[in-house]
């Protein structure tokens, strides 16, 4: 037999339960650990259903979709398409869509004189880096020392993703990683310095590392 | 990379492939209902303007294609996310001339004002995509106030039955504000 009270909770956080039903629920959810978690679930929903009115529901009539938006939507990415390609990157800001050619090359060490900042893990992973970013004229140039500690597993590859501010985000160029060893790597971008909200080392289609300018 | 091919064909240049248009024409008849309904909503009821801002959040999600790799639901939280910040943007643009010209009050509440209004209006798109079985019995009890006795007449169902429908309904709710990228 199931908890006579299981469905109870909706009405009693939407004061929906008669004055008896009430008092009987809240004498059981003193004893009942699983009709207290799923008040607990829904406790929140008449807050956020606050300020709304029926009226809010019954809005259809601005629902419908114009049917000048599809083919609006395939013009204007057409349209930003040339755009890309006559003025390419030299376009910045918000709306540009400029695309982005990561160029990552092998480097020397020590070759950046920009601050160099630990990248954080946003999964457990045998990899570790930093990352300096320096603003130069035509963009950014990321500079990655990245490090597998692992001495065992095999070469992986990993990608580096440039996410700027509206959003969009530009990917770059692979590399692969060989256990216990430190790569230095130089990417260059034409988002600027400025424009970049956060840079990813991605693996396996997850990223793994995450650095926020 | 499992990202749809339409990425490696931008890359290469010409005009929108074929790929391409299918992706925004998939964008369009997946999501542009119900994002469509947000809008026009947050814009009160300025269609020119809510179409200004549909077409350029879909416009991102095609540049961002791996936004679409994801689950259905995160890619509508994207779309949600993205037309939202649109938006506030715009009013804050705009108030922040208003302000110029006028020199008006404090800009925080008028801020926090804003974040809310379309936080309650994620609420309302979410509602809009629950069942009509879990929507009216939320109508019933929440909007009009109804206790579980006074549903179960108005809907000509057991009064369990009301109980268990607005129990599924609210963790349904729940869960649409969830895929819609609110409830955080």
């Amino acid at each position: 037999m199931t908890d006579h009270f299981a469905h109870d909770d909706a009405a009693y956080v939407l004061g929906a339960l008669s004055p008896e039903e009430h008092a009987a629920f809240e004498a059981h959810l003193a004893t009942c650990a699983q009709c207290r978690a799923h008040v607990a679930e829904v406790s929140a929903l008449p807050g956020m259903l606050a300020g709304i009115t029926e009226a809010d529901l019954a809005d259809t009539s601005l629902s419908s979709v114009p049917d000048t938006l599809l083919p609006s939507l395939l013009r204007e990415a057409r349209r930003r398409r040339r755009r890309r390609y006559s003025i390419g990157a030299a376009v910045a800001g918000v709306a540009a869509a400029a695309i982005v050619a990561l160029s990552l090359a092998l480097v020397s060490p020590g070759s950046s004189n920009a601050p160099a900042h630990a990248m954080v893990a946003l999964r457990a992973t045998p990899v570790s880096a930093t990352a300096a970013m320096k603003d130069m004229n035509w963009g950014t140039r990321i500079t990655l020392v990245c490090h597998y500690s692992q001495q065992y597993g095999t070469k992986s590859v990993y990608s580096l993703v440039v996410v700027d501010k509206s959003g969009a985000s530009h990917a770059g160029g692979n590399w692969t990683l060989t256990p216990a060893t430190t790569s230095h790597l130089e990417a260059d971008t034409s988002v600027h310095l400025s424009q970049i909200s956060y840079i990813q080392i991605v693996a396996d289609n997850q990223p793994i590392l995450q650095l926020n300018v | 990379m499992s990202a749809p091919s339409s990425v490696a064909l931008r890359a290469r240049g010409g005009d929108v492939t074929t790929s391409e248009s299918e992706l925004l024409r998939a964008l369009h008849d997946e999501h542009a209902g119900v994002l469509w309904a947000y809008v026009v909503r947050l814009t009160n009821g300025d269609r020119g303007r809510a179409q200004d801002v549909v077409q350029e959040t879909m416009l991102r999600a095609w540049r961002n294609p791996q936004v679409l790799d994801q689950s259905r639901g995160s890619a509508r939280g994207w779309l949600f996310t993205v037309a939202r910040r649109i938006v506030i943007d715009e009013w804050r643009t705009t108030r922040h001339r208003a302000e110029y010209v006028t020199d008006m009050l404090p800009e925080v509440p008028v801020a926090d004002a804003t974040e809310q209004v379309a936080d309650r209006e994620l609420v309302v798109a979410a509602l809009r995509t629950l069942s009509e079985e879990h929507r009216e019995v939320l109508v019933e009890m929440y909007f009009r106030g109804s206790s579980v006795a006074q549903a179960a007449e108005a809907l000509g169902v057991p009064p369990g039955t009301v109980k268990s429908r607005s129990h599924y309904a609210l963790r349904a709710l729940r869960l649409a504000i969830e895929e819609l990228g609110g409830g955080r």
